[in-house]
């Protein structure tokens, strides 16, 4: 699917389903506020707060959707930005905190490098939000000779991490986003370090070179 | 800006090209004994054509996708100084969009995709001159004003009161905590207000929460 189809359903969905839940919701709403000062019968009062309620849980489970497949629009926007959203949604959808900090990250990105940079860090939030168990996050994302680098950083449970020297991984099934985040690195010529350790909290640092080959593939493009 | 008088409601305006959420947001606004809609547009033209002609709006309740976009309108709300609260009122909750709502002088963001009550007291809210916002924005909180200096002296009691006040608290449960009085609460916002040169609670979160992230 091109990002065009993509920005069309999420758009299609934004113009109708949302709209009409919401004024659902606003209207049901009003006829709740009426009728409070009524006496009417509690199993019908009961029946309109559970109608509210599945309205509700919709428009929830729509935000997710929006947010999963709204295309990030890698091309048009900096990566700051980018990465920024990234951060924002994280924060919404799980209730943690994440500290970013961004220090001298150039206008001028690769794409191939903007969507790597994005994905390692969505993958590292997430299984930071999954396995750290904890609640705070720290990001850093900067600049530096000749190279754009990500940290992501958390003082959880940590975990002994495999090696990426081709040593066979009894974990490999657990640890398949750790080696998809090194493997889409290394495709970029960058490095790709994690440091973590039981009891340790895990720390991920990327760097990724500014300069790339033109045939280096954007990977899985814009899509989500 | 305008501010309703204490017995009067608050004027709502709402601006959406939605005409179903106009019409579900009115009844539901209408139902309010402190609020009323006072107007609705369908775009931002004609948004500023009628805040021109009549400013007596409290609130404009703006959405974003529609013809002149919301953040667009509200940078010409702004810039033409037109004395009204903006709430923001879109579906998606995306970093861009929230940035842009502060950077262009909005004071709330509202979601379609959650209750549209939470849409109603954010309008409360934000007539009276309160900030709304999801608590990702506090990245992009920042005075408009540079502090004072880069530490200033806060006592040990102020650094309590500045960390209960950016755990959400209101003065009523900060001196509850403190044991003392709302008064004393009052006494010590007051001096770290002038010591982080802010105006504000919101400000001074946002003071708060610059200074402490992690190095």
């Amino acid at each position: 699917m091109t990002e065009e189809e993509l920005a069309r359903i999420v758009l299609d969905i934004h113009d109708g389903p949302v709209q009409y839940l919401f004024s659902a919701l606003s209207l049901l709403t009003g006829v709740q506020n009426d009728l409070a000062e009524t006496d009417v019968r509690a199993d019908v009062a009961a029946r309109l707060a559970q109608v509210g309620m599945l309205l509700e849980s919709s428009l929830y489970e729509i935000k997710y959707f929006l947010g999963t497949f709204r295309p990030p629009e890698f091309r048009r926007r900096k990566l700051v930005s980018i990465i920024e959203g990234l951060v924002v949604q994280h924060e919404e959808w799980t209730g943690s905190t994440v500290h970013l900090e961004t220090d001298s990250v150039p206008d001028e990105v690769p794409l191939a490098v903007k969507i790597a940079v994005y994905r390692v860090l969505q993958e590292a939030l997430s299984n930071a939000n999954r396995h750290a168990g904890v609640a705070e996050h720290w990001v850093r994302l900067w600049g530096e000779a000749g190279n754009v680098c990500l940290e992501v950083a958390d003082d959880g449970r940590g975990f002994d991490p495999p090696a990426f020297d081709g040593t066979p991984d009894a974990q490999f099934v657990d640890h398949i986003g750790l080696h998809g985040m090194h493997d889409r690195v290394a495709l970029l010529n960058g490095t790709f370090k994690l440091e973590s350790s039981p009891g340790l909290g895990t720390k991920v640092t990327v760097s990724l070179p500014l300069q790339q080959q033109a045939s280096v593939d954007a990977g899985d493009g814009d899509a989500p | 800006m305008n501010s309703p008088t204490p017995a009067g409601k608050v004027r709502v305006l709402l601006a959406d090209d939605h005409a179903l959420v106009t019409e579900g947001l009115r009844a539901l606004i209408d139902r309010q004994p402190d609020m009323e809609v006072v107007q609705i547009v369908q775009d931002g033209h004609e948004l500023i054509a009628f805040l021109e002609r009549s400013p007596a709006v409290d609130v404009a309740v703006i959405d974003v996708q529609m013809p002149l976009n919301g953040l667009d309108a509200l940078a010409e709300i702004r810039r033409r100084g037109f004395p009204v609260h903006v709430l923001i009122l879109t579906a998606f909750a995306d970093g861009e969009s929230i940035q842009k709502a502060l950077q262009h002088g909005a004071e709330g963001f509202a979601l379609k995709t959650e209750s549209p009550n939470q849409t109603i007291e954010a309008i409360r809210q934000v007539a009276q001159g309160r900030l709304v916002f999801p608590r990702a924005a506090q990245r992009w909180m920042l005075p408009s004003r540079e502090p004072a200096s880069s530490s200033p002296e806060l006592s040990q009691r102020e650094v309590e009161v500045l960390e209960k006040l950016a755990r959400g608290l209101p003065n009523a449960e900060i001196a509850a905590e403190l044991t003392v009085s709302e008064n004393t609460v009052r006494f010590h916002l007051k001096n770290i207000y002038e010591k982080l040169n802010v105006t504000n609670r919101t400000e001074a979160v946002a003071w708060y929460f610059r200074e402490h992230r992690r190095p």
